[in-house]
């Protein structure tokens, strides 16, 4: 049990000092001016994904659309 | 319950559903597996390589947009299940959806590989090598297989 103590009192104050001496130098990091290319980038494929789904799931309302009018006609 | 007629039937809201479950629940395969458990890679770990430990933070919040972006994926996966559910031409069919999870999983394995791995360069499967072809293939590969067998389900959801 003191051993456990020993470890987890040695281990809490590196965790407590470790944020504020680098969150200045990783908000540098994050809010760069690319931020926006970058959120961009990341989120480019799941917006794909995000618009076939949605497409493919309201199809039969959209199929007019890309459907010509002539198609139809015998 | 409802009777529908066979050509009145209509299995894209259930397909639909199933690919955006599947690509969101792929993602977070992506996400647990290859970025916070095995560590292969970062969401931008090709451009800023995690190694040091501002630089580990850095990659680690676009981590979190990422997971972000594919939690959103799986909740409207969700809601279109439900609503799909509810419409009595939509046919109660386990393979059709099981064959939409996988067919979303191996679409987003694919448009993200290509997107981020091989047109971007944001970062590739494993980082630790200076050959990052054979696992960003291997990662292609992988979609392209669970594209094939989603698409068997599908038609064998179809046939019955």
């Amino acid at each position: 049990m003191k051993r456990l103590l020993f470890l987890l009192s040695a281990l809490l104050p590196s965790l407590a000092t470790a944020c504020p001496w680098c969150r200045p130098r990783v908000q540098a990091g994050i809010y760069t001016p690319a931020y926006s290319a970058n959120l961009l980038l990341v989120l480019l494929p799941v917006a794909v994904v995000l618009a076939l789904g949605t497409g493919l799931f309201y199809w039969d309302k959209l199929r007019p659309y890309f459907t010509p009018p002539y198609a139809n006609r015998a | 319950m409802q009777i529908v007629p066979s050509k009145q039937v209509r299995r894209t809201p259930l397909v639909a559903a199933g690919i955006l479950l599947g690509a969101g629940l792929g993602g977070f395969v992506d996400g647990i597996v290859l970025h916070q458990i095995l560590q292969w890679h970062n969401m931008l770990s090709g451009q800023l390589p995690p190694d040091t430990l501002v630089r580990a933070k850095v990659n680690m919040y676009w981590d979190g947009l990422f997971h972000a972006a594919v939690w959103v994926l799986t909740v409207v996966g969700l809601a279109m299940l439900w609503a799909a559910s509810g419409r009595p031409e939509v046919p109660h069919s386990g393979r059709t959806l099981v064959g939409g999870l996988l067919l979303g999983w191996g679409l987003f394995n694919v448009i993200e590989g290509v997107i981020d791995h091989e047109l971007l360069g944001l970062h590739h499967v494993y980082e630790y090598t200076p050959n990052h072809l054979p696992a960003d293939l291997g990662f292609l590969a992988l979609g392209l297989g669970l594209l094939l067998a989603g698409a068997g389900l599908v038609r064998a959801g179809r046939l019955r």
